[in-house]
């Protein structure tokens, strides 16, 4: 059990590393387009094909943080309505879901990177590929944030940072 | 009667919009009203690399798309995107009619889409509102917006103009506060994108020949019979007739017209820009294929 | 197709299902429905809705928020605010929409305002005495600003999904976010001295000079910013990430506040933030394209266009629509799929786009507080440290004050559209 504990939080771990340097890579790349074009006058061309495609990168893997940390946003009214053990059986109904819809976009978000492989991202030069990959990935790993999440027991109705 | 699904990226009032009211004429026709069109004009139903992908998965049916989408798909495609290779539109229809032209629709279907006629949406003009731009040299140092397209962008750069990738919508904003110069464009949208109001000079560069492709799904495609199949080839084929009388007629309408609102409209020392963007040549051949980008330039 | 998507897609929220899941989910449906698309149109579309330039500035606002907060930017605008309307009764309660507006004029987002801002005037004015479910209440309504003063996330949402200039819409945004600054105000001060709150909040406040000397450089981020895009240095998205940098900057080299450990966790939060927000939006996209493919706008336009004979009774219907959706459903989600089907009608009835616009953000901004499903109010709510039922009476005055301004930018254009003009001609 504690190995799972320590894989778990290695894991997610990584993930968040990842991410962050990520979304500071995106907004490096967006900065220096700026800097390129104003002060340097030699636009960038491939900045803004570099921030889309690690923006994807970003939110792909940022949703299994979210699900690990039960951040993903709902509509709480039923789960605040109902007792403890009904909350809990809503929340083995939830995970079920959870856990269907992120199976079935791993599956087809794998189908659809290998059906796009012969499609190259202009100005990067390598094949889309290799940013529709974060789907499956991305949702691969929200699985296991699913199930991590569920593990740890009942949960309260968690009040969200969600920032928009 | 069967309901298909036809996807552009303009309005109904464009070299598309023509393309599609022509395409959907004939099919209705030729079929006897079995199938009819249902326009998804203004990017509806996405952009151009979405909708390419739409239709290799069977969800869109037809589009008109450019070629700085489908040189993601079917790399050769982008070799008409050569800046200074046409000398006019009767060459460029010339080469597209040919053998070269259609030996490349044929290469389609490998990729999962199936390419019905070479449409047209004119030449690109520059735009900007720094000063007119007669000769090479007046291109320095403008930033101009382009598409992402990196074989207009390495001609860009050989001329030394500061070729700025940028998403349209935020164009005219870019435009209105000088966050760029200019922006080129095909005849077409830059009188249907009202950009007289924003742009003071229009040099008539026709610096690259814009291509439109008439595409469509093989998941509809494959299931006709070869009857229905010749009907929609000509229908491409009339679809691109359309457009072609639309960029004949906006090429000289259209000047009038940004005129009357104010545009000045210069033309240029054409041979002095084929000259100048020579040095990239090389690295079009490499792309391409010499035999084939040198036998485009020597069709008569 | 489209009603059983929606009634699926409400049937999962109740359900408490996250809403990204529920709104993936009912397209689902709609390909089921349909029974000969493909699967993958899913996969493909969650990607085609992410893959756009324009929507970068969403996570980077994110960003620049948490970071200014952390940072140390965010406090001492407050300091400032204080210093110029604390001396009034009632003045916290007054600073805070100050404060909300000059934090609104460089962030996008209204919880990231609501965090940034309420973090620190929250337990200040509950210090001062003020009931705390009525400053939670306040923060979250003044949060607003965030998304209606520009520059503005749901404006950028709106202006991609709709192919509209961003520039255009963001200067509509400034006059209905002064009305509303401003009849918040008042509405606050009446309160503070019907109910003899606040008579000390001056204390302790940094006289002006003081004030502006200590939070200049937290104040130029807002001319910066705005600068930058009108002065043609940046466009509106990348404006996201010369904030973020701006942000690093002040909040590491001048007040030193930002150490790794710090920037870390504040990297961390943006993250799942951005995630939670842009998945919804992906899954929307294909929400979205289901409805687009179905021609459901068209459809509806139609219908529209028969029910409202004219552009009142078509404006107040789309603004009693709007308000009731508000009330179930989060912004960002409603916008990419309202705005392309509602334009296309309003502009028939000669609306202006950017008039629209802002109808529907400001609409849709007063979703964030009304209950039972606003983001504005989860997020007042864990700053106060209340539950959410306490919220809702003294949340009313505020909605209602906020109807009472929508009215006048929905039947008075000229809000919206005097600052465009004066710009653009
Ligand atoms: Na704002
Ligand atoms: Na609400």
């Amino acid at each position: 059990m504690a190995f799972i504990g320590i894989l778990d939080r290695t894991l997610f771990r990584l993930v968040s590393g990842i991410t962050q340097v990520l979304i500071v890579s995106s907004v490096a790349a967006g900065f220096y387009q700026v800097i390129a074009r104003f002060i340097l006058e030699s636009p960038a061309d491939w900045s803004e094909a570099w921030t889309r495609a690690s923006l994807i990168w970003t939110v792909m893997l940022g949703i299994s943080l979210a699900f690990r940390q039960g951040a993903m946003l709902s509509v709480e009214m039923l789960h605040s309505a109902l007792g403890p053990r009904g909350a809990r059986w809503l929340e083995h109904v939830i995970l079920a879901i959870c856990v269907s819809f992120l199976g079935f976009m791993a599956w087809v978000g794998a189908q659809m990177t290998w059906r796009v492989r012969f499609q190259t991202m202009p100005s990067l030069e390598v094949s889309i590929s290799w940013v529709y990959i974060a789907i499956p990935i991305g949702t691969a790993l929200a699985i296991v944030a699913v199930l991590a999440h569920w593990a740890e027991g009942p949960h309260k109705a968690v009040v969200d940072e969600t920032t928009i | 009667a069967t309901n298909l699904k036809l996807a552009y990226a303009l309005s109904t009032n464009s070299h598309y919009g023509a393309g599609a009211d022509a395409l959907a004429k004939t099919i209705e026709g030729e079929t006897g009203g079995e199938f009819k069109l249902e326009h998804f004009p203004n990017s509806a139903l996405g952009g151009e690399r979405e909708v390419i992908e739409g239709l290799q998965l069977g969800t869109i049916d037809l589009a008109i798309v450019s070629t700085g989408a489908t040189l993601n798909f079917v790399p050769n495609t982008g070799v008409f995107d050569i800046p200074f290779l046409f000398r006019d539109l009767t060459h460029a229809r010339k080469v597209l009619d040919g053998q070269i032209g259609q030996e490349m629709l044929e290469a389609f279907p490998k990729r999962g889409l199936v390419a019905l006629a070479w449409g047209e949406q004119g030449f690109r003009q520059l735009t900007n509102n720094v000063r007119p731009v007669v000769t090479p040299d007046d291109a320095k140092g403008l930033k101009v917006r382009t598409t992402e397209n990196p074989i207009h962008i390495a001609a860009f750069r050989e001329l030394g103009i500061l070729a700025t990738p940028m998403a349209w919508p935020e164009v005219a904003t870019a435009l209105q506060q000088g966050t760029i110069d200019g922006q080129e464009n095909p005849m077409s949208v830059i009188v249907s994108a009202k950009l007289p109001q924003l742009q003071k000079y229009l040099s008539l560069t026709a610096h690259v020949y814009g291509p439109a492709l008439v595409l469509m799904s093989p998941n509809v495609y494959n299931g006709l019979s070869d009857e229905d199949k010749a009907s929609f080839k000509k229908a491409g084929h009339d679809a691109a007739l359309a457009m072609r009388a639309y960029v004949d007629d906006i090429e000289k309408s259209g000047i009038e017209e940004v005129k009357k609102q104010g545009m000045q409209v210069n033309t240029v020392d054409h041979a002095a820009f084929v000259k100048a963007v020579q040095p990239v040549y090389p690295q079009y051949y490499k792309q391409f294929g010499k035999d084939l980008v040198e036998s485009i330039r020597n069709t008569q | 197709m489209s009603q059983l998507m929606v009634v699926s897609m409400l049937l999962f929220f109740v359900l408490s299902v996250p809403v990204a899941v529920s709104i993936g989910l009912a397209s689902m449906v709609g390909v089921a429905y349909d029974g000969q698309m493909t699967w993958l149109v899913v996969a493909q579309q969650i990607y085609a809705s992410l893959d756009k330039y324009p929507l970068v500035a969403v996570p980077f606002f994110i960003l620049a928020g948490n970071l200014m907060e952390a940072g140390g930017i965010s406090e001492r605008m407050v300091d400032f605010a204080k210093s110029v309307v604390g001396g009034l009764q009632g003045g916290l309660a007054v600073t805070c929409v100050l404060t909300c507006m000059i934090f609104a004029a460089v962030a996008g987002s209204s919880v990231a305002t609501t965090f940034a801002v309420g973090a620190i005037l929250i337990p200040a004015m509950v210090k001062h005495g003020y009931p705390r479910p009525f400053a939670a209440s306040l923060q979250a309504s003044a949060a607003e600003l965030g998304v209606i003063i520009p520059p503005s996330i749901p404006m950028i949402l709106f202006a991609v999904a709709t192919d509209t200039s961003v520039g255009e819409l963001f200067i509509a945004g400034i006059g209905p976010g002064l009305l509303i600054s401003g009849s918040l105000m008042v509405y606050v001060w009446i309160y503070a001295r019907r109910h003899g709150f606040g008579k000390h909040d001056g204390d302790g406040r940094l006289g002006l000079w003081a004030a502006l000397k200590r939070a200049w450089l937290a104040l130029l981020m807002p001319g910066i910013i705005l600068g930058g895009i009108y002065g043609g240095i940046f466009t509106p998205t990348e404006a996201s990430a010369v904030a973020v940098v701006y942000a690093l900057f002040v909040g590491i080299f001048v007040y030193r506040r930002l150490s790794f450990t710090v920037l870390r966790k504040t990297l961390h939060r943006s993250v799942v933030s951005t995630a939670v927000i842009m998945f919804i939006i992906a899954n929307a996209g294909v929400f979205g394209f289901l409805l687009n493919r179905a021609g459901i706008p068209a459809a509806l336009g139609e219908w529209l266009g028969m029910v409202f004979s004219d552009k009142y009774t078509f404006l107040l219907g789309i603004n009693i629509a709007l308000f009731t959706i508000g009330m179930f459903i989060e912004t960002s989600a409603s916008i990419v799929v309202l705005a392309p089907l509602l334009l296309p009608v309003a502009m028939q009835f000669g609306v202006d786009p950017a008039h629209f616009g802002v109808i529907m953000v400001v609409n849709l901004a007063l979703g964030m507080i009304t209950p039972p499903f606003g983001v504005n109010l989860f997020a007042a709510c864990t700053v106060a440290n209340i539950p959410l039922e306490r919220l809702v009476r003294p949340l009313l005055p505020f909605v209602a004050v906020v109807i009472a301004c929508l009215i006048c930018i929905t039947y008075v254009p000229q809000l919206s559209l005097f600052f465009k003009q004066l710009v653009y001609g």
